[in-house]
């Protein structure tokens, strides 16, 4: 800011802050001063008085006083907000002074002055003291700006309820009697057929008598915003209700707003009125956030923001403001009712919403892993609340005589059974686990619900995905098949309940590798969960993430990357997680089918999107992480991609019990980068722990352990341990066999490539006739099943070729190394990787000892540098390489090139 | 890499204030902006063209499409700010050039015609927007944050304590800056721009 500049404007403000004779005074004292900067300000303060700058002004904070709007004289603004502007407005004819609303009009909003109009009638009808009059309606059109115009009775002395229950220090039965006129008025509209649509603090106005009156009664309809609008346009407006607004109204669909919808506006006003704060916060949040969180999160209870209020008020409270209709009154009747009934201290109809209903909300959102210590806290808060429910046990034995036993309640009674379990002795300096809780609850909730099957199901169905969260997979199996059968055999569980259910189940056998009973589990929940109302709940996408996983153990590659872009285009809009965690798999997918290039944009995708929807521990992101640094290893990026493991290992470690499968997937590629680092023993140690935990999870026919024990074959290899290589190497071609027989299949390219790897152990230990027999027969089992052109035999076919090199059979060796190296070469992502330039070394080698020296040296030379850039010359294949450029150069005679690659060996 | 996630990326580097991402970041607006406001009239050619709902649609789009937060927001409507007043003013220029008659064509393109209409519908409440367009150069040569301040009014519809909070004041000051800035302006406008200038100059 230019010093002049500042000097204006401080002796602008310093006049402004004056009147009458002190301002003249400051002003000619001013003059005498300095002329030109008082020249200025008198220009300013002149353009100040004439009030021309207010075509500045944002559309809708135009002043439009004195201007006359269908027969009303505009006299003051009274308030703004994003739907429109109130003025205080007189009437000739009769004469009175009114509410006129301007609603401005919006790009697509319907403006048609007979459907106003039509409305308004229908408005006008609405005769109740508590509501405020609608005296007509209609468009208007006023320099400009065009819109709709209501006039309203006019409230003297009008406050919002809640301003006025905190200045006038209203006590709780004061309190509870604005809302429950606030309920008649409404319900007075519903009998007429009107929803009010926006039921607000704003919106129930107090006058200066103490007599309330609901305003803005349908109007929000009647402008045709909530009809015509997008929710985008309504933005303005949006943010003055998010702090009160239902789940339905969030989602924009007009038809789902019914009579609930204004039970709940009417149960958030009375949440503030009685807990004191909002029923959430929206100050300072994005408006995005704000949306996604009405979609995600419930209510906090009324009693976790005031633990004061009486149990059954709040339970009434919470009832009235629950996110799903289904839950709420049916009618604002039944929660006037309801509210009469604890005032007259009778026992009240609503019943708590189950806390496992809640956790399992929780565990929703949070597939297939959970953190301990967040539900932790939600046992905990409820367990406060159960306690807080004993105290109360004398006046709850006898509401008990009255009230039916119903699901819900025998669902909360089992619950308190359920942590009396753990409570207070054995929770007494131990940390009790949600592992420990479901213990409890599995040995006593079949015996304690075998009569209420409906209860039994929902109990059980919510173990089981809780065990699966927490990736106790046996016993999330068990209790699911059975709530599926208790379901089944009474028809006790709704459709979508059972097929969320049966898609747990889906993944839970997934995860167990009994691929067939998770493919037909998860086909049968899928149609169900795709046609639910809201899928953007996770049900669906994880469905579907898990039938991906069934496709990748059964080589189902192109089924597998269909389902994973099915995510992306399903979860696109809603869970940018379950987004996340389709491009991680991706990214995995991409990985094993070597195109590299897609695993790095996929790997480095997921991790971003992840990153920047949630929280910095959850599992999703792990994942993500454990993808991309697969993808970075594979690139060579060992330091970046030990950067992602190491945030991973910590975080997955912080969150998942020990023996979970993800958590054990993390530790094996944390193995794998340690070999690629060359610290074998602390790979080795890795590997054998992860061999362990896979046998004791999954069994002795389990791919994944197959797989483990492969990886661990070799490094026990480059150990020189080849008594323990060819243990483990056997073992992982027999636990393969068995997963292959168990399938009524012999062959399959992972075990070809165990035999291969068992072979290469021979190899080292100096048996190379035995060597090529293993790696022959591994090569029989892949041309079986794989493409001629398939990467992974290029792999078998340069391990064939080198023993064959080093058992000095040049002749039956090169065939081999010259199809490996054209597989490599032909491949679109391996086409420039130090993979396919070591091949072609290996053929320059094997050519050179057959003395066809142009040839070799074409290959040598053309792959060395490849090599070297992604391995190092510290790298044993490195090593390999130089060494044949030796004797190529030994070969030609070519003293100078000779003496420089010798100077590259290392121990030279 | 898709647009969105461009335009994520350049809205987080200029939330932290770096200046090259928000230049970098206007033509992205730019474009959706123009898109969106074509988007809006198919079909209701007479709907009036509401530039402070085009931002916020735009804004909501972006918003729900990604996971974008508070400090985005701000950059966003700071950038969206600019982008309509620079649509609006040119908009502006070139319906003056077609008045004085020396224009190529007659008849405006589909899209100029949404855009003359915005004009309208902002000069129907007194505004010049060539002049102010003057002004409000001069304005963010002695007093950037008070020009910021209008465009994110004028141009963005940001009520008040939105327009504090993007330009990180409190909402007093920011009130203050509205009080001068419009008086300033009206001065600079009805006198033509150039009286003041031998007052608060310009730098060369």
């Amino acid at each position: 800011m230019s010093a002049d500049f500042q000097a204006v404007e401080e002796s602008f403000f310093g006049a402004l802050d004056l009147e009458g004779p002190e301002r003249a005074e400051f002003l000619s004292a001013l003059e005498q001063r300095d002329a030109a900067l008082h020249a200025e300000v008198a220009r300013l303060l002149d353009a100040h008085a004439t009030r021309d700058g207010e075509f500045l002004l944002p559309p809708g904070e135009e002043s439009l006083e004195g201007v006359d709007i269908a027969g009303f004289t505009i006299r003051r603004l009274l308030g703004a907000g994003g739907m429109g502007v109130v003025y205080e407005a007189e009437q000739t004819g009769p004469t009175r002074r009114v509410a006129l609303k301007l609603v401005r009009s919006l790009p697509g909003v319907d403006r048609d002055a007979a459907r106003i109009r039509y409305e308004a009638e229908t408005l006008a009808a609405l005769d109740h003291p508590s509501i405020a009059k609608v005296f007509g309606a209609g468009a208007f059109q006023h320099a400009g700006l065009d819109g709709a115009w209501f006039a309203m009775e006019l409230v003297q002395g009008a406050r919002p309820v809640t301003e006025f229950a905190d200045e006038e220090g209203l006590g709780r039965e004061a309190r509870l009697d604005l809302v429950a006129e606030a309920a008649r008025a409404v319900g007075h509209g519903h009998r007429r057929g009107v929803l009010h649509r926006d039921v607000k603090p704003d919106n129930l106005l107090v006058d200066g008598r103490g007599h309330l009156k609901v305003i803005d009664f349908g109007i929000a309809r009647a402008a045709g915003l909530e009809r015509d609008a997008t929710l985008a346009t309504r933005a303005g407006e949006l943010i003055g209700s998010l702090a009160t607004m239902s789940r339905e109204q969030a989602r924009g669909d007009p038809d789902a707003i019914d009579a609930r919808t204004d039970v709940h506006g009417l149960g958030a006003v009375a949440y503030q009125l009685i807990g004191g704060v909002p029923l959430r916060e929206v100050e300072g949040r994005a408006l995005a956030d704000v949306l996604r969180s009405i979609e995600e999160d419930a209510p906090r209870p009324l009693r976790a923001v005031s633990p004061g209020v009486p149990r059954d008020l709040a339970t009434i409270v919470d009832t009235a403001v629950d996110p799903d209709p289904e839950r709420r009154y049916a009618g604002v009747d039944a929660f006037v009712a309801d509210l009469e009934r604890f005032r007259a201290q009778r026992p009240i109809l609503a019943r708590p919403t189950p806390w496992l209903h809640r956790l399992r909300l929780f565990a929703g959102r949070n597939p297939a892993a959970t953190r301990l210590a967040a539900l932790l806290l939600v046992v905990v808060g409820t367990a406060t609340w159960y306690v807080s429910r004993a105290a109360d046990e004398t006046a709850e034995a006898r509401e008990s005589e009255h009230a039916a036993r119903t699901t819900e309640e025998i669902v909360a009674g089992f619950h308190r059974s359920l942590f009396e379990s753990v409570r207070p002795r054995r929770a007494l300096g131990s940390e009790v686990t949600v592992l420990d809780l479901l213990e409890g609850a599995d040995e006593s909730v079949r015996a304690e619900l075998s009569e209420y099957p409906a209860a039994l199901a929902e109990v059980l169905g919510t173990v089981g995905q809780t065990y699966l969260s927490l990736g106790a997979m046996e016993r999330a199996e068990a209790s699911l098949v059975r709530a599926l059968e208790v379901a089944g055999e009474t028809d006790a569980m709704p459709t979508i309940e059972r097929a969320r259910t049966l898609g747990a189940a889906g993944m839970t056998a997934a995860y167990l590798g009994r691929y067939e009973s998770a493919e037909e589990r998860l086909r049968e929940a899928l149609p169900v969960l795709a046609a639910a109302p809201n899928t953007g709940d996770g049900h669906h996408t994880s469905a579907l993430l898990g039938l991906a996983m069934v496709c990748e153990h059964e080589g189902r590659k192109d089924e597998q990357v269909k389902l994973l872009e099915q995510v992306v285009a399903v979860a696109n809009s809603a869970r940018t997680n379950i987004v996340g965690l389709a491009h991680a798999s991706l990214a995995a997918r991409a990985q094993a089918d070597r195109r590299f290039e897609d695993a790095l944009e996929q790997g480095a995708l997921a991790v971003e999107v992840l990153e920047s929807s949630g929280h910095p521990d959850q599992p999703d992101l792990a994942r993500a992480r454990e993808a991309y640094a697969g993808a970075l290893m594979s690139a060579g990026r060992l330091a970046e991609c030990r950067e992602q493991q190491a945030l991973s290992l910590a975080s997955l470690s912080r969150v998942l019990p020990p023996e979970h499968p993800d958590l054990d997937a993390a530790r094996f590629n944390h193995a794998l980068l340690l070999q690629r680092l060359r610290d074998l023993p602390a790979a080795d140690e890795a590997f054998a722990a992860s061999v362990e935990t896979r046998r004791a999870l999954l069994g002795d026919a389990h791919p994944r352990l197959a797989h483990v024990l492969h990886y661990h074959g070799w490094l026990l290899m480059d150990l020189d341990e080849h008594d323990r290589a060819r243990a483990a190497l056997d073992e992982a071609v027999a636990v393969q066999g068995r997963y292959l027989a168990g399938r009524g299949k012999e062959s399959d390219a992972k075990l070809g490539s165990y035999l291969a790897a068992r072979g290469m152990v021979e190899s080292r230990a100096g048996a190379p006739a035995d060597a090529v027999s293993f790696i022959e027969r591994g090569l029989a089992h892949q041309t079986r099943v794989l493409r001629a052109k398939d990467p992974a035999l290029a792999s078998t076919l340069t391990m064939l070729g080198t023993v064959l090199v080093e058992s000095k059979e040049f002749e039956r060796a090169l065939p081999h190394l010259e199809r490996a190296y054209d597989i490599r070469a032909g491949h679109p992502q391996l086409a420039g990787h130090w993979m396919t330039a070591n091949s072609r070394s290996a053929l320059g080698g094997c050519a050179l000892e057959l003395g066809r020296v142009e040839e070799a040296r074409a290959h040598l030379e053309g792959s060395i540098e490849v090599v070297r850039a992604a391995l190092g010359d510290g790298d044993f294949r490195t090593q390999t390489c130089i060494e044949r450029m030796v004797a190529l150069y030994e070969w030609t005679g070519e003293g100078e090139r000779l003496a420089e690659w010798r100077g590259l060996l290392a121990g030279d | 890499m898709e647009r969105p996630s461009e335009v994520t990326r350049l809205l987080r580097a200029a939330s932290t204030g770096d200046r090259v991402a928000l230049d970098e970041l206007f033509p992205l607006v730019y474009d959706e902006l123009r898109a969106l406001a074509r988007s809006c009239l198919v079909g209701d050619g007479a709907a009036t063209l509401q530039p402070t709902a085009l931002v916020h649609e735009a804004w909501m789009r972006l918003s729900r499409q990604e996971s974008l937060g508070v400090e985005h927001e701000r950059a966003f409507f700071g950038a969206a700010a600019t982008v309509m007043r620079r649509i609006l003013v040119d908009a502006a220029r070139a319906r003056g050039t077609r008045r004085r008659g020396d224009g190529q064509r007659d008849e405006p393109l589909p899209d100029e015609a949404h855009l003359a209409a915005a004009v309208e519908a902002f000069e129907s409440r007194g505004a010049d927007l060539v002049r102010l367009e003057e002004a409000l150069e001069k304005l963010e040569h002695v007093d950037e944050r008070k020009a910021r301040l209008v465009e994110l009014r004028f141009f963005a519809g940001l009520g008040m304590r939105e327009a504090a909070a993007a330009l990180d004041v409190s909402l007093r000051q920011a009130e203050r800056d509205w009080t001068m800035a419009r008086a300033w302006l009206h001065g600079a406008i009805t006198d033509g721009g150039a009286a003041d200038d031998a007052r608060v100059g310009s730098p060369a």
